[in-house]
C-alpha cells in the first residue's frame, strides 16, 4: 500500500465523509429534538437532488440557484409533513409506534411517488468544478476539494447554530429532556418544526451537492438511508459531534473498504458498528434517547 | 344466560367459526392462485402475531423479516446441502433462528438499550439481511437456492400417504402450523410469563419492583417470536421450493407492520389476521396496478395512523354506540315514551 | 437489624443527592424519613430499592450485601416499595394489578405453568384468591373489578401498597403514601400501615404529614441536603434544634 494511494483514499474518503457528516447531522438534529424515528429522511435527499436537476433542465438556471431551489423544495415538503402528519401524532401516548408507521408510509409515498414523477432514467448534472491537479502523487479533483470545503463550512455553521444561538440552545434543551420541551407550549411546536426543516434542508442540500459527482436516481435516498442510520448510531443519536465523527469514520471505512473489498464492505461496516454498539450502546458520544413506547 | 356466554366469549367464537371456514376453503376454492393467496395470508398473519409479541414488552422489532429469512434459509440449506429430512429441518430451523435471536438480543438489550436504539438497530438488520444473504455465495448469492424439496409424504395407517404435490397439502400444513403457533403463543400469554410481559409493557418500573427481571423476559419474548418466525420461514422455503434474497427485503418487513396496524395492535391474534386478510385480498378486488400499489399503501398507512390508530378491530368500540343510534332512528315511538 | 445502610452516597454529576448517610432499621419497626424538599429522601429510597446504583457505600439487607444487586433481585429478597407518582397497571382491573404482583410467588415449575397443567391452574386460582383477600383487608374489596385508572387518587395509592404487599416483603418502603389524600383517606391509610407493621413487615416511610409521622413512627431520621442530620424517637426529633432550623430555614 503506497503512501500516495493511502492519502488518495483518505482524501476521497474525506470528500464523501463530509457529505455524510451533513446527512448524519441533519438526522441527529431531527432525532434528538423531535424523537421522531424519521425513516423518510432518505426521500429528502432524493428530493433535493431532483429539485436541483429540474430547474437546471427546464428553466436553464445555473447550478447554485438550482441547488437553493432544491433545498427549498425539500424544506417545504418537510414542513408540510410535520404540520399535517407528525405534529398530530406527537401528543398521543404510545405515539412512538404511530410516528414510526407514519414515517414509513411517508417514505413509501415520497420514494415511490417520486419514482412515478421522475421516471426511472438516471439523470446527471455536469460537474460544477471541473478539473483536477496533482500533489505528491495524489489526484485532487477540484469538485471533491469543493465538497470538503463546503462540507466544513456547513459543519462549522451547524455548530455555531447549535451552540451559540437561542434556537440551538432550545434544541439542545429539548434533546436533553423531553419534560423541558413540554413546558414551552406553542414554542415547542416551532422548535420541532424548525429542527425537522433544518434536518431535511441539510438532506436536500447533500443530495444537490453530491449530484454532480454521484449522479441522480430515484432510489438514491433509499440506498443512502441505512448508511446514514449506521453513522448516526455509531456517533450517537443525540450528539452533533458524534454525527461528525460517525460521518467521517464511515466515509473513510467506505473509501478504503470499497477499494480493497468491493461491495462486501457493507457487511463489515455493519459488523464493525455492531461491535462498537456492544461496548457503547448509545454510540461513541451519545447519551441515549429515552422514548416511552 | 346463553346470550351472556356469547357476549363474553364472542371473540373466541368468531375465531372458531373463522377457523372452520378456513379449513373448508380448499374444498371450494381449487384455483392454485387463490390457494396461494390464502397460504400467504396465513403466513403473514403469523408474522404479524410475532411482531405484536415483541410489541407487548416494548420491543419494536423492525427487522422481523430477517428472522423469517434465517429460518427459511436454514431449512433450505439443511435440506439441500445436508440432505436432512424436511420434517426435521423445520424444528431445527426454528432452533437455529432462536439461537441467532438469542445472540442478537443479548447484544442489543445490554444496558437496557431497548428504546430508540433497539428500533434503529433492528431496522438496520431488516435493511441489511437481504444484502448479506445476496453476497454470500454459500447461501446461493443473488441467485438464491433452487430445488428445495417438499416435506416427505406422511404415512397414515389405513389411508394413502399424504404427498405434498399440490397446494392443498401445503395449505393444511400451513394451517396446522398457524394453529400450533397460536397455541404456543396463547400458552405463554396466559401464563405468568405473559403477565410479566404485560407488566413490562405497561410499566417497566413497577414490573421491576415486583421482581420481574426485565432483561430475561424481554429476551424471552424476542427469542420466542423469532423462533416461531423461523418455523414459518422454514415452511415457506419448502412451499416455495426456491428462495431468492429479494423475498426478504425491507418492503416485506414494512408489510408486517401494516398487517398489525391495520387490524389493530391491541388484538394479538385477530388483529394480524384481519390486517393480513385485507391487504392480501383487497388489491385483488380493486385490481390496483403494480407501480401504484406502494404509493397507495404508503398513503394508506399515513391515513391509518392519523385517523384509525386502533385499526379496523378498534372500530368495534363504536359498535354499541352505533347500535344505539340505529335503535333510536328506527323506533320513533320509543323516543316519545320519554327516555333520555 | 433488617437493613443496614453504611455511608451511602449518590452523586449526580457534581451534586451529592445523598451524602454519606448511615442508619439501621430493626424489625419490625416503622421508620420515618423526613426532611425539607430536595433533601434526598426519594433518592435514598431509590438507592435502597435498586433503581439507582450507588456511587459509594454499602447496603446490607437481612445479612446480604445488596449494594450491587438489580432492583428485581432485591424484590426477590424481600424489599419492595410503592411509587410517589402512582405507578400502577392502569388499563388493568384492580384484581389483576394485585395478581401480577404475585409474580415471585409461583412455586410450580415453569413447564407446568406453560402447559396449563391443572396443578398450575389451581395455583393461579389460589393466588387470585389471596389477592382478593389483600384487597379486602386494605378496604379495596368493593372495587376489585374496576380499572385501576378509574379509581380515585386515594384508592390508587392504596392499590400501589397492595401490589407491593403481594410480593410478601420483609421491608416495605413507602414514598409519601399520604400525599394528595383527604382526611378520611389518610385515616384509612394510617390504619393500614399499622396493620402491615403488625403483620410482621418492617416499614420505612417518607412523609411530609407530620401528624402521621409522629403517631406512626417508632423512630425517625431527618435528611437535609443529602445528609442525615438527626435520628431518634419522635419526641427527640420534635425537640431537635437542627431539625427545626432545617425546616424553618427553608420557609
Amino acid at each position: 500500500m503506497s503512501a500516495s494511494l493511502t492519502w488518495q483514499l483518505i482524501f476521497d474518503g474525506l470528500a464523501s465523509g463530509l457529505v455524510f457528516v451533513i446527512l448524519a447531522a441533519g438526522l441527529v438534529l431531527i432525532l434528538s429534538t423531535s424523537r421522531i424515528l424519521f425513516l423518510c429522511y432518505g426521500a429528502f435527499y432524493t428530493i433535493g437532488a431532483f429539485g436541483t436537476w429540474y430547474p437546471m433542465h427546464y428553466l436553464n438556471l445555473p447550478y447554485f440557484p438550482s441547488l437553493i431551489i432544491g433545498v427549498i423544495i425539500s424544506t417545504v415538503i418537510a414542513m408540510l409533513s410535520y404540520l399535517l402528519i407528525f405534529r398530530r401524532l406527537q401528543k398521543v401516548k404510545g405515539g412512538f409506534i404511530a410516528t414510526l408507521i407514519a414515517a414509513m408510509g411517508l417514505s413509501m409515498v415520497l420514494n415511490r411517488g417520486g419514482l412515478l414523477v421522475y421516471g426511472t432514467l438516471p439523470r446527471s448534472i455536469p460537474t460544477v468544478f471541473p478539473g483536477s491537479f496533482e500533489i505528491c502523487g495524489i489526484m485532487i479533483n477540484i469538485d471533491k476539494l469543493a465538497l470538503i470545503i463546503i462540507g466544513c463550512a456547513i459543519t462549522l455553521f451547524l455548530f455555531w447554530v447549535y451552540e451559540k444561538t437561542a434556537f440551538g440552545r432550545s434544541m439542545r434543551a429539548v434533546a436533553f429532556s423531553e419534560e423541558a420541551s413540554s413546558l414551552r407550549g406553542i414554542y415547542s411546536t416551532l422548535i420541532y418544526l424548525l429542527a425537522i426543516c433544518l434536518g431535511c434542508a441539510l438532506a436536500g442540500f447533500a443530495g444537490g451537492i453530491l449530484a454532480p459527482s454521484y449522479g441522480i436516481s430515484p432510489s438514491m435516498g433509499n440506498n443512502i438511508l441505512w448508511s446514514v442510520m449506521l453513522m448516526v448510531m455509531l456517533g450517537g443519536m443525540d450528539s452533533l459531534l458524534g454525527a461528525v465523527l460517525g460521518g467521517l469514520i464511515v466515509g473513510q471505512i467506505l473509501s478504503f473498504g470499497q477499494y480493497y473489498l468491493g461491495a462486501s464492505i457493507q457487511i463489515y461496516l455493519f459488523l464493525f458498528i455492531g461491535v462498537v454498539l456492544y461496548f457503547r450502546p448509545n454510540g461513541l458520544l451519545g447519551r441515549g434517547i429515552d422514548v416511552g413506547v | 344466560m346463553f346470550t351472556n356466554y356469547i357476549k363474553s366469549h364472542s371473540r373466541f367464537i368468531v375465531s372458531m367459526i373463522g377457523l372452520v371456514i378456513l379449513a373448508l376453503v380448499p374444498l371450494f376454492i381449487t384455483s392454485p392462485y387463490y390457494l396461494d393467496l390464502f397460504i400467504m395470508m396465513i403466513m403473514n398473519a403469523t408474522l404479524g402475531m410475532m411482531f405484536i409479541m415483541g410489541m407487548r414488552v416494548g420491543l419494536i422489532n423492525m427487522g422481523i423479516i430477517a428472522f423469517w429469512g434465517v429460518g427459511a434459509y436454514a431449512s433450505a440449506v439443511l435440506s439441500t446441502r445436508a440432505g436432512m429430512d424436511v420434517w426435521l429441518c423445520m424444528p431445527v430451523a426454528a432452533l437455529i433462528t432462536s439461537l441467532v435471536a438469542f445472540i442478537i438480543g443479548a447484544i442489543l438489550m445490554r444496558k437496557q438499550n431497548t428504546g430508540l436504539g433497539f428500533v434503529m438497530l433492528t431496522i438496520v438488520i431488516g435493511l441489511l439481511f437481504n444484502i448479506l444473504v445476496g453476497n454470500l455465495s454459500f447461501l446461493g448469492g443473488w441467485n438464491g437456492i433452487p430445488n428445495i424439496p417438499p416435506p416427505n409424504p406422511i404415512n397414515l395407517p389405513f389411508l394413502a400417504p399424504i404427498e405434498f404435490v399440490s397446494k392443498v397439502q401445503f395449505f393444511y400444513l400451513g394451517l396446522f402450523l398457524f394453529l400450533v403457533i397460536i397455541l404456543i403463543s396463547y400458552c405463554f400469554y396466559a401464563s405468568s410469563i405473559g403477565r410479566a410481559w404485560s407488566a413490562i409493557g405497561i410499566s417497566p418500573q413497577l414490573a421491576e419492583s415486583i421482581g420481574v427481571d426485565l432483561f430475561k423476559y424481554k429476551l424471552t419474548s424476542f427469542v420466542l417470536s423469532a423462533a416461531l418466525c423461523g418455523l414459518i420461514g422454514s415452511f415457506y422455503a419448502h412451499y416455495q421450493a426456491y428462495l431468492l434474497p429479494d423475498y426478504f427485503g425491507m418492503w416485506q418487513n414494512i408489510y408486517v407492520q401494516i398487517y398489525v396496524f391495520l387490524g389493530g395492535s391491541a388484538y394479538a391474534f385477530l388483529g394480524p389476521v384481519v390486517g393480513s386478510a385485507v391487504i392480501t385480498f383487497i388489491p385483488e378486488f380493486l385490481r390496483v396496478t403494480g407501480e401504484v400499489t406502494p404509493v397507495f399503501t404508503g398513503a394508506l398507512l399515513v391515513l391509518l395512523v392519523l385517523f384509525l390508530p386502533e385499526g379496523l378491530l378498534g372500530l368495534g368500540k363504536y359498535w354499541p354506540a352505533a347500535a344505539r343510534a340505529l335503535a333510536k332512528i328506527s323506533s320513533p315511538l320509543k323516543r316519545k315514551a320519554g327516555q333520555t | 437489624m433488617i437493613l443496614q445502610v453504611e455511608e451511602l452516597t449518590k452523586q449526580f454529576g457534581g451534586l451529592a443527592a445523598v451524602n454519606n448517610v448511615s442508619f439501621n432499621i430493626a424489625e419490625p419497626e416503622i421508620l420515618g424519613i423526613i426532611g425539607p424538599n430536595g433533601a434526598g429522601k426519594s433518592t435514598l429510597i431509590n438507592l435502597i430499592c435498586g433503581f439507582y446504583p450507588a456511587t459509594s457505600g454499602k447496603i446490607i439487607f437481612d445479612d446480604h450485601d445488596i449494594t450491587k444487586l438489580k432492583a428485581n433481585h432485591r424484590a426477590k429478597l424481600g424489599i419492595d416499595r410503592n411509587f410517589q407518582a402512582s405507578s400502577l397497571f392502569m388499563p388493568l382491573p384492580v384484581i389483576d394489578n394485585v395478581f401480577i404482583g404475585f409474580h415471585l410467588a409461583y412455586k410450580k415449575s415453569i413447564w407446568a405453568r406453560l402447559l396449563r397443567l391443572p396443578s398450575a391452574c389451581n395455583e393461579e386460582k389460589e393466588l387470585r384468591q389471596k389477592g382478593a383477600e389483600i384487597l379486602d383487608k386494605m378496604e379495596l374489596g368493593t372495587v376489585k373489578n374496576e380499572l385501576a385508572m378509574n379509581l380515585s387518587h386515594g384508592y390508587q395509592r392504596i392499590l400501589g401498597v397492595c401490589i407491593a404487599m403481594a410480593t410478601n416483603p420483609k421491608l416495605l418502603l413507602l414514598d409519601e403514601p399520604l400525599t394528595g389524600m383527604n382526611q378520611s383517606e389518610i385515616h384509612t391509610m394510617v390504619n393500614l400501615i399499622r396493620q402491615i407493621r403488625d403483620s410482621g413487615v418492617t416499614i420505612a416511610m417518607i412523609e411530609h404529614n407530620m401528624g402521621a409521622i409522629m403517631s406512626l413512627c417508632d423512630r425517625i431520621i431527618v435528611l437535609d441536603y443529602g445528609k442525615k442530620i438527626a435520628e431518634g424517637s419522635p419526641k427527640e426529633i420534635q425537640a431537635n434544634e437542627e431539625v427545626i432550623e432545617a425546616y424553618l430555614g427553608k420557609e
